[in-house]
């Protein structure tokens, strides 16, 4: 009875992969510069890392550096202050400066590390979980269902508590406390994913399962999971700071050490505590905008 | 009928939407009347501006489109130049719309009752036990059973013929002189159509509301309208009472929707119009439709027909009506 | 009622792991029996403690065991305060409950007419500024937000007290630290929900009838955009609880949070693994409770 409208099939064909060379290059590149908080957040990130790299170059002091002569300095604008000593120094005469640098190498390889810990043990678990369902999902929900009732920093600070917190155990232990985000939005897509005509073709000519994860289901995940991953880098990075800040953290310098360092003298030397948490700040501000960005780029669908 | 005084007069309206692509011109330059108590029937294909038509009327439009020309008398004052309070107070109560979906036109978080009754608030002096008493008569009258009880249920629980009727009964509420209903029997299916166009039909008689039904269902418009409006690209290309445009269509773009409409209620297969509707940012110079048109000859693509009165009220916009090219018979 | 007795039943495996994430935890965290003799001790006495704790059973057994002390409601002696573990912990818990419920009607105070006024005025300075806001709210480490407040406040100001309870100004900094996080949260999310609901079918209908704008925003649409944003503040409570725990400890709060910390840095088991259940459960019920709401307000899942 009606004029006919456009009525587009969905392709049955698999989401070309192939191109994704040269011209895509260009293709991320143009709005990247058009998006200014794109530009922001990458910039932001680029100079922290940069920093964490190169801090034994750029830092003026070493970290440990202790100073009786220069107990509690101020910054350099305030009365008192010095260009010695940019940022001031803390109770023991280190050099602010130089601790929040060197505290940018932690905080970067705790954030990023526990990170890719957490993507991989939810990657596998979200990709079983989804594609062969059974008891490995319904495992898994009951998880996600006890992961929500425990505060992932609790989790963290039980382990923490009751281990002799390293670097590595801190690692591990965010890793751990975190993997079920991913396993949840891998399992998701995964099951959507797996009744497409392409996947049910592989399956019919008698692909295996591990390959038709590997090469049909992997790839396909894989946007979101860049996109939840650099948004966890912001959240593992304030774990660790929080970590640190109740006295569970590594015993190195990190940004929530030198802040808890502060804490006990709020009233006479503001800027120990004041200035990590401006570096924190910051660096989790630009990685919110990097990863919003990638959401924007990759994967429009997933909300936060 | 051509005594009878203009309710709704549209000149020359324009509304553009300035998108970051480009300006789209969706309604370019539209010019109609509608008389009291008057069924008219606006059809064309998806896209040709029926509905930004409508909502420009109802002073809907919002970001990025405005209305860049024209004018909208309606009773004598013109909505384009109105405030938005003045505009609240002639929506729902003298102009009143339904709209095409149903199922995703009435908020899901009320009662129906409880959306009748608010228009009817807004807009006239009565206590909400009146108003309650009123949306129950409405709810009856649109030939819903139990209305007591639909009353109170949520839009969830109704099926999508009974949302429709809810969605009318809302228009009516207030007596409006006008009301404009956007496709409101595409999302439903056949005999609930009827039952649908009937109940609107019916009603728009007894109160003698002028009625202005947006379609591209050829079908729809000849059960309803009084008068066909074809609209093609943000223009009305073909302008007659329903038996010339239905015997004698001049323009070959209403040719064409009526080739592809079939004439009976069968299930034929239907015959979709040759080639695209074209892209709203780059239109095609001369006549919009002679890309599409068979019949199109040398100055088609490179200037603008106007609308001309070609028979007593039959109006058309096509070169090959012209008298001077010797009134080129079509269909 | 099925439905709540429903989703009453299904709590109960939730416990079941997370106790049996808590068992896990203590057993594979070293042997108590180090903890609770002193390093002098000897072999024979470490092993009397043992077989008294039941450490010398195997594994399933003494989770079954830890269960049932679990169950009813015995988690053992604290070593701080040498009394049952239960009681001290739920004593903490109305200094919890008080500091939550103010974050939580701050931050609802602060996002409506935030999240409001940045939808309807999309893409404004207006709606930057409060988008920037927020977002910056989201970056700034609970803990920092709460040293920073009692510089400016406490240590500058003088207005509010630095630590402690007491009077309605001890609650003011706390529940402001806790509740920009979650107001930024909320003001982000409440701006795309309007956004979303703004542009639905019923709005525009809305509109059709001649309703004023002010009533489309907070009748019509308000109501429908703040639905999901009770889902997420309710899967995001735990994080918030975590916040808390911090949030308590900087501002002496003698809450939950505190009394966790505190039992961790003296490793005080009982006290630890009571206050972790606890949590789980005031978390889990937090969440039914917002379930609950949800169902009440959305008439389209009503069984
Ligand atoms: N908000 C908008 N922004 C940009 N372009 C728009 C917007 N709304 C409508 N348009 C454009 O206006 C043109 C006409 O749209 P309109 O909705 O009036 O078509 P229609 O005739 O009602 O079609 P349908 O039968 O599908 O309802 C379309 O080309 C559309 O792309
Ligand atoms: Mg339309």
């Amino acid at each position: 009875m009606e004029i006919q409208k456009e009525t587009s099939t969905a392709p049955l064909t698999e989401p070309s992969k192939k191109n994704t060379t040269k011209y895509s290059i260009i293709k991320w590149i143009i709005p990247l510069l058009k998006s200014k908080t794109g530009m922001l957040g990458i910039s932001i990130v680029a100079i922290v890392c940069f920093t964490a790299v190169f801090a034994p170059l750029l830092a003026p002091y070493k970290p440990e550096k202790v100073d009786f002569s220069a107990i509690s300095t101020p910054p350099f604008w305030m009365d008192g202050g010095s260009f010695n000593h940019i940022l001031g120094t803390d109770n023991l005469g280190r050099d602010l400066l130089s601790r929040i640098i060197y505290g940018a190498q932690i905080s970067l390889l705790v954030g990023i590390s526990s990170v890719g810990v957490a993507g991989v043990i939810g990657v596998i678990i979200g990709l079983t979980s989804g594609y062969y369902g059974g008891l490995v999902d319904t495992l898994l929900m009951r998880f996600v269902d006890a992961n929500i009732a425990i505060p992932s920093i609790l989790f963290a600070l039980v382990v923490l508590g009751f281990m002799s917190p390293t670097i590595i155990t801190l690692i591990i232990v965010i890793g751990v406390s975190s993997w079920i985000g991913y396993a949840r939005v891998v399992r998701s897509e995964v099951l959507s994913l797996k009744e497409r005509e392409y996947v049910k073709a592989a399956k019919s000519i008698g692909v295996r399962n591990g390959t038709i994860m590997r090469r049909h289901l992997l790839p396909n995940v894989s946007s979101s999971v860049i996109v939840i991953a650099t948004t966890s880098v912001a959240t593992t990075i304030i774990t660790e700071a929080s970590l640190s800040f109740l006295g569970l953290g590594p015993q190195a310098v990190t940004w929530g050490k030198v802040l808890s360092d502060g804490r006990d003298y709020l009233s006479t030397s503001w800027w120990i505590a004041t200035f990590p948490g401006i570096a924190i700040t910051i660096t989790v501000l630009g990685i919110i905008f990097l990863g919003d960005y990638l959401r924007d780029m990759l994967d429009p669908r997933i909300q936060e | 009928m051509d005594k009878m005084e203009n309710l709704l007069q549209v000149k020359e309206l324009k509304t553009h939407f300035m998108t970051m692509n480009g300006v789209v011109p969706s309604v370019n330059g539209v010019t109609f009347n509608i008389k009291k108590g008057e069924k008219v029937a606006l059809v064309g294909e998806s896209g040709s501006g029926k509905s930004v038509t409508s909502l420009s009327i109802m002073g809907l439009i919002e970001e990025p489109g405005k209305i860049v020309n024209g004018s909208i008398i309606f009773d004598e004052r013109n909505l384009v130049d109105l405030r938005e309070k003045e505009m609240e107070k002639i929506r729902g109560n003298d102009i009143a719309m339904i709209f095409q979906e149903p199922l995703t036109s009435l908020n899901p978080l009320f009662p129906v009752g409880k959306q009748i009754r608010e228009s009817l608030l807004l807009h006239q002096k009565i206590t909400r036990k009146e108003a309650k008493q009123r949306a129950i008569e409405l709810l009856k009258k649109v030939g819903i059973p139990m209305p007591e009880q639909v009353y109170s249920s949520y839009p969830h629980s109704l099926s999508g013929g009974m949302r429709q009727r809810v969605m009318i009964a809302i228009a009516l509420s207030c007596e409006p002189k006008l009301i404009i209903a956007d496709e409101p029997t595409t999302a439903l299916d056949v005999t609930i159509q009827a039952q649908i166009l009937g109940i609107l039909n019916e009603l728009s008689e007894l109160e003698n509301t002028a009625l202005l039904i947006i379609t591209h269902d050829l079908g729809v418009v000849a059960e309803i309208a009084d008068r066909v409006m074809v609209m093609y690209c943000g223009q009305i290309v073909e302008e007659a009472d329903v038996f010339s445009i239905f015997d004698s269509p001049l323009h070959p773009y209403t040719e064409a929707l009526l080739k592809s409409t079939p004439r009976l209620n069968g299930q034929e297969k239907l015959a979709s119009i040759e080639g695209r509707v074209p892209n709203p940012l780059h239109m095609p110079k001369g006549c919009t439709f002679h890309t599409r048109c068979p019949y199109a000859i040398e100055k088609c693509s490179s200037n603008v027909p106007a609308i001309q009165e070609f028979r007593p009220n039959h109006h058309v916009r096509c070169w090959l009506a012209d008298e001077e090219e010797g009134g080129i018979k079509i269909g | 009622m099925k439905y709540f007795l429903n989703r009453t039943a299904q709590v109960i495996p939730v416990l079941l792991i997370v106790s049996f994430i808590l068992f896990f935890l203590v057993h594979i965290s070293g042997d108590p029996v180090d903890i609770m003799l002193s390093e002098n001790a000897t072999e024979e006495d470490r092993e009397t403690l043992r077989q008294s704790l039941g450490l010398d059973k195997p594994f399933i057994i003494q989770y079954f065991i830890f269960l049932t002390n679990m169950i009813t409601g015995d988690f053992g002696k604290s070593i701080i305060y040498g009394q049952a573990a239960l009681p001290i912990v739920l004593e903490r818990i109305p200094a919890t409950f008080e500091l939550m419920l103010a974050s939580i009607i701050l931050s609802t105070a602060i996002a409506i007419p935030l999240g409001v006024l940045s939808a309807v005025k999309r893409n404004s300075p207006i709606d930057l500024l409060i988008s920037g806001i927020s977002i910056l709210g989201k970056a700034m480490p609970n803990f920092w937000v709460g040293l920073m407040l009692i510089l400016l406040f406490s240590v500058n100001l003088k207005i509010f007290p630095v630590s402690g309870t007491g009077s309605v100004f001890h609650l003011v900094l706390p529940a402001i630290t806790i509740g920009s996080a979650m107001a930024a949260q909320m003001t982000r999310l409440l701006r795309s929900n309007m956004l979303d609901v703004l542009s639905q079918d019923y709005i525009r209908t809305a509109k059709s009838k001649g309703v004023k704008r002010l009533s489309i925003v907070y009748i019509h649409a308000l109501r429908n955009s703040l639905l999901p944003v009770i889902t997420v503040i309710a899967l995001q409570i735990s994080t918030l609880v975590g916040g808390a725990l911090i949030t308590e400890t900087i501002f002496s709060w003698p809450g939950l949070g505190q009394l966790t910390i505190e039992a961790i840095n003296a490793r005080d088991m009982a006290v630890v693994q009571a206050c972790v259940i606890t949590i789980a459960v005031f978390v889990i019920i937090v969440n039914l409770i917002a379930d609950l709401i949800y169902r009440f307000v959305d008439p389209r899942i009503r069984y």
